[in-house]
């Protein structure tokens, strides 16, 4: 039952921001069967009836499982463009492993 | 309900009867402790009360009958029994109103008693005992005092000695006790709260009551009764009281009673809720057995429809071991959508499937089933496996089922020791063999469920003489807060342990990786090439 109540510090947290038609989605923390649930409100809500690009920014995600990853394909599904924005290592190997590094598009820059 | 059916009475539980039992010995010696106290005030005040009564009448009356009687007596003995200065002596105190009615002074001459003069009339002492009275007092140091009895009332008398020089002289005086013997106090008066009984003398008989305000039957007694002797000439007075009311006031009488109403209540309100409490916190506990009954129950029929859903049998392949293996997670009802399958085409060639449907649920393994048999179905069409996973890609979409699936599909030529390699999302195996441990680059393209773009890229694969190929889903790699290379790595170091057999090699890979509790479903194929 361990995976259904998370230590605090482990849970999902996120931002969003709206910019010239750029979904800004901010995750930090776990992405896991649990922040998933959560995080699938939030983007339904954030993403709306017409996005248009949608940015991933996973600098802040520390862990993510299959589950994850299938949120993210989602998103794919949802909007015409999906960019993951600095992933971690944990994040970076599950799209690449996974083959969705065709559509999860990974884009490095540095912090604004 | 296998007890405690609704309606049912119940014993009460051992907790409730304490909370009950406790409570009423608190209530009963807090009673104890507020009616004593009442009971030791009253009385003190009691006491208090009769003190001042008693000094009040000891002040009053044997001062009285000294000062008046003695005082005469003392004028007669100085004057050698001066009639004129005697009667002035008494004129104020033998009067209609009393106290005294008549009065007689008497000269001891030799022992023997002469009447010198008397004052006011109707004396109810014979002579004769007069003479008496007179002899005793004689001797006495203090006045005498003693009852008359007439025909229409009771009389006190008094003998009063003093000595001069011409002699001794007694004074007699006798004092009217009203019929009734009652007396009326005025309700401001400190004894207003009390019954009073005044007796001569320390028996408090109806002929010793000298007065009374009681309004009880004499005598007074009981625990409420006090009783006070003072002093009076060669007797004592006794004084007996009683409270009328509470001396005080109606509360702290009423505070012992209301106490142990209040008490009681409590005590039952706190036992009741006790009771309450316990019996919710064991229909919790009841809730909780049956919940973790059905959640074992639910998980033993995941877990069934999970193994029905995969092959009973692997088949056997020539110059080849198989071995299979699938892990349900740990502390999970739910039902995982791994699978595995095996499917020969002919003596020299299969393919063999692993694959992974995202999420844990019935509609998950409802996928994996299809995807399994549909895989096989266009295995046994002999597809090439990009072919195969091509097709698959058409079975499921993300946006419309809310799943995806990961599968590694492969075409084994046993002899050529060749394999092809398809994925779609899903990890690499990986193989052993030649002193040496890898993991062959696949190319993966996206999982089913992701429109794919173009036809997935197939790797192939050599496999060393007597190599061993592991192809796995990913719960067997993946850990909390680990990139997914680190749990390849660990996977790599597993494999090359040494094991007597491929199902112990099996075995020791998914325990060394997992433990005994994986904390997601595992579904593993190991093929090992006996050439």
């Amino acid at each position: 039952m361990a995976d259904l109540d998370p230590p605090a510090d482990d849970a999902l947290a996120m931002g969003v921001r709206n910019e010239n038609g750029t979904v800004l989605i901010r995750l930090s923390g776990d992405l896991d069967m649990t922040g998933v649930k959560q995080a699938r409100a939030v983007i339904d809500a954030a993403l709306g009836s017409d996005p248009g690009r949608v940015i991933l920014d996973a600098s802040a995600l520390e862990y993510m499982d299959s589950s994850g990853i299938a949120l993210m394909a989602l998103v794919t599904r949802m909007a015409p463009q999906v960019q993951v924005r600095n992933p971690t290592p944990i994040v970076r190997q599950l799209i690449e492993l996974t083959g969705l590094s065709g559509i999860l598009q990974i884009i490095d820059e540095d912090q604004p | 309900m296998p007890d405690g059916a609704p309606g049912r009475l119940r014993a009460l539980a051992g907790v409730s009867v304490t909370v009950l039992v406790l409570g009423l010995v608190i209530t009963a010696l807090l009673v104890w402790v507020t009616a004593d106290n009442y009971r030791h005030s009253e009385h003190r005040l009691l006491v208090l009360q009769t003190q001042l009564t008693a000094d009040a009448i000891a002040a009053a009356d044997p001062l009285y009958v000294e000062d008046h009687l003695g005082g005469a007596a003392s004028l007669a003995a100085a004057t050698n029994g001066d009639v004129s200065v005697f009667k002035k002596a008494m004129s104020s105190s033998v009067t209609a109103k009393g106290p005294f009615v008549t009065a007689s002074l008497w000269r001891v001459t030799g022992g023997t008693p002469s009447l010198v003069t008397v004052v006011g009339s109707g004396s109810l002492l014979a002579p004769a005992r007069a003479a008496a009275l007179v002899r005793r007092a004689e001797t006495s140091t203090t006045f005498l005092v003693t009852e008359l009895s007439g025909p229409r009332s009771l009389r006190i008398g008094y003998a009063a000695p003093a000595s001069g020089p011409d002699g001794t002289f007694i004074a007699l005086a006798e004092q009217p006790l009203p019929v009734s013997r009652r007396i009326s106090v005025p309700p401001g008066s400190p004894l207003a709260q009390l019954n009073l009984a005044v007796y001569l003398g320390r028996s408090q008989t109806a002929a010793a009551l000298l007065e009374t305000d009681s309004t009880v039957p004499l005598p007074l007694q009981g625990t409420a009764a006090y009783t006070s002797t003072i002093p009076f000439g060669d007797t004592t007075l006794t004084i007996t009281t009683s409270p009328r009311s509470p001396l005080t006031g109606p509360i702290p009488q009423v505070l012992p009673w209301a106490i142990a109403a209040g008490g009681v209540l409590m005590t039952l309100l706190a036992a009741l809720a006790t009771e309450r409490l316990i019996r919710r916190r064991d229909a919790a506990a009841r809730l909780t057995e049956q919940v973790t009954d059905l959640y074992m129950e639910q998980r033993s029929m995941a877990e069934t429809l999970q193994h029905a859903l995969l092959p009973q049998t692997i088949p056997a392949i020539a110059g080849l071991q198989i071995a299979v293996r699938y892990r349900a997670a740990a502390e999970r009802a739910d039902i995982g959508g791994d699978w595995y399958d095996v499917v020969p085409l002919d003596e020299n060639r299969f393919v063999f499937v692993v694959g992974d449907v995202s999420g844990h649920d019935i509609r998950a393994a409802a996928l994996m089933a299809s995807l399994n048999y549909a895989c096989r179905a266009y295995a046994l069409e002999d597809h090439p496996p990009a072919v195969i996973l091509n097709r698959l890609h058409r079975m499921l979409d993300l946006a419309r089922d809310g799943h995806l699936a990961t599968v590694l599909c492969g075409l084994a030529e046993v002899r050529a020791h060749r394999v092809t390699l398809v994925s779609a999302g899903h990890p690499p195996p990986l193989v052993a063999g030649d002193g040496g441990v890898w993991y062959p680059h696949v190319n993966p393209a996206a999982p089913i469920g992701i429109p794919e773009r173009g036809a997935p890229e197939p790797a192939i694969v050599t496999i060393p003489a007597q190599g061993l190929l592991i192809a796995y889903t990913d719960g067997l790699i993946e850990r909390r807060n680990e990139p997914l290379d680190a749990g390849m790595k660990r996977l790599a170091d597993a494999a090359t342990r040494q094991a007597s057999s491929l199902d112990d090699l099996l075995d020791g890979v998914i325990t060394e990786l997992t433990g005994d509790e994986p904390s997601d479903d595992v579904a593993l194929i190991g093929l090992k090439w006996l050439t």
